[in-house]
């Protein structure tokens, strides 16, 4: 089915939008919840909470991507499920490595709290994307948005894990200097 | 902001870009290192390492018997077939060679066949194959000069039938060649398992190729030279028959009499040491493919310096792997202290 198919049941308000967007989107959006929480169960609530805030969003928003839709919106609940474990406990699973990776993006300094908004960062990191070549871009993206292990990474790109890690720690010099220039770190 | 906050924004990224990233084609690696090395203008690249992180992981081996429910291998036509089935295609090592261009010298298939020593009648085997003519742009041909002798001659002879369907690729090298499949080792500790055809061991992989297709691979050694075999959408059956053909035309079974399933003992000198990889390599002394890479359990390869004399006892044949896995892995023990 296609996608504005899918988003028109959304509109009428016929719940076949969550059956279609389950059978289309299901496996692709647990796949992302289980990168970050390495969790079946848990990652299924975050997959079956996705298609209730698409539900609650659409309308009145109508996406154009709405795979990237989705995948937004579970890797935030995914997020959120991941806070509320790691304050109970660390988990040490590849979301942890990952936001550790991301800690060289900033300074010491930059471990206080500053005010700035998610969604103003977020556009900014993806200009910074923008100036990376598409397979930097990418590669980046399956890193620290749908938390790829590196092992995967290098699958895909048939490269060693090694030469996908020296890529991303000098995208992240990158990204650390653009941030800087950006004010948003000291 | 610290590394949640960032990451939580990385989140926020816009759409496109993650629509992009799904949509990513990765094109597959041109299959013959000779076209590979045609691409560069200039051939004075660096030996990097012999050693890749295995990243893929075997499953179980199974003997190919009706429902993979007995214990017996199937034994057609003086073969005994073990498939090694990989859960994922395998990737293959980049070992990147020092050439210089101006020791290139250009030659056909046929030279090559003069050259290795060998001839192929695959289409008797599988009667739709025929041999591939070379692409000319591709520059097929050996590296060699006065110092160095021959020091780089594998060549990719490729068969296919009319719609270019099924295939078979045989990569011959006689210098000094690393097998590139690249494969783990950590799931079981049931041994790999080597075949016999024709009275020859030989370990046979099977995997799904990237459209679902069936794809083998087989790797040995016999009398100097290194032999890849690989099929692409071909039947158990036709790769067998296809493998025994080059076996049955080239390969000399009295090398290795002494059995795949046999235990084997080798010395030789630690070159190489991959912590990560649990991997070593050794030098075993003589001859043209004088280098083994030897799987260790987890951990162990820390154990062992370069320099190190050790004693490796294994099942399988000697000459018909460069590796050893270490599901073949019986013991290892350093000679020098």
């Amino acid at each position: 089915m296609e996608d504005n198919e899918i988003i028109e049941f959304y509109w009428r308000r016929s719940e076949q939008a969550i059956q279609e967007s389950g059978s289309k989107y299901g496996s692709y959006c647990l796949s992302i919840a289980n990168n970050i929480l390495s969790n079946l169960q848990d990652s299924e609530e975050c997959v079956n909470s996705t298609w209730l805030n698409a539900w609650n969003a659409i309308p009145p928003q109508r996406p154009n991507h709405l795979s990237a839709f989705f995948a937004k919106i579970t890797r935030n609940l995914s997020i959120n499920k991941l806070k509320a474990r790691t304050a109970e406990k660390r988990s040490g699973n590849e979301a942890t490595v990952v936001i550790d990776e991301l800690g060289e993006c900033l300074s010491a300094s930059d471990n206080v709290e500053a005010e700035y908004q998610g969604k103003e960062l977020g556009e900014k990191i993806s200009q910074f994307l923008r100036t990376l070549s598409e397979r930097e871009c990418n590669m980046f993206i399956r890193r620290y948005f749908y938390v790829q292990p590196v092992g995967e990474i290098a699958k895909h790109y048939r490269l060693k894990e090694s030469n996908v890690l020296v890529i991303l720690s000098r995208t992240r010099k990158k990204l650390r200097f653009y941030l800087q220039k950006e004010g948003y770190m000291a | 902001m610290n590394n949640m906050e960032l990451f939580e924004a990385i989140g926020e990224i816009d759409s496109d870009l993650i629509t992009r990233c799904e949509n990513e084609v990765v094109h597959a690696p041109k299959q013959t290192w000779v076209r590979r090395l045609s691409v560069a203008a200039c051939l004075c690249l660096v030996m990097l390492c012999i050693f890749t992180l295995p990243i893929f992981k075997q499953a179980p081996n199974t003997p190919i018997t009706p429902g993979n429910n007995s214990s017996q291998p199937t034994t057609p036509n003086n073969a005994l077939l073990y498939i090694n089935q990989l859960k994922q295609e395998p990737s293959f090592q980049n070992s990147v060679i020092s050439l210089n261009v101006n020791d290139f010298i250009a030659m056909t298939d046929d030279e090559f066949l003069k050259y290795y020593g060998i001839s192929f009648s695959i289409n008797r085997a599988v009667p739709a194959f025929e041999l591939q003519l070379l692409n000319p742009a591709n520059n097929n041909g050996i590296f060699r000069n006065s110092s160095r002798g021959t020091y780089y001659d594998s060549h990719t002879f490729v068969f296919a039938n009319a719609v270019n369907t099924q295939r078979l690729e045989i990569t011959l090298s006689k210098t000094a060649y690393y097998p590139g499949l690249i494969i783990g080792t950590d799931e079981s500790t049931t041994q790999l398992k080597q075949s016999e055809l024709g009275g020859f061991a030989v370990t046979i992989f099977q995997y799904a190729g990237k459209d679902g297709s069936t794809c083998f691979y087989t790797e040995f050694l016999n009398n100097g030279i290194a032999y890849c075999i690989t099929s692409y959408n071909l039947s158990q059956k036709d790769y067998t028959a296809a493998l025994s053909s080059v076996i049955a035309d080239n390969v000399n079974t009295e090398a290795n009499k002494s059995g795949a399933k046999n235990a084997h003992m080798v010395t030789g000198t630690v070159n190489a040491v991959d912590e990560n990889a649990n991997l070593i390599s050794i030098s075993v002394g003589d001859g043209a493919f004088s280098t083994l890479r030897v799987y260790l359990p987890d951990g162990e390869a820390k154990r062992y310096s370069v320099g190190d004399q050790v004693e490796v006892s294994y099942v399988g044949n000697p000459i018909t792997i460069c590796t050893i896995w270490e599901r073949q892995l019986k013991s290892i023990n350093t000679v020098n202290g």
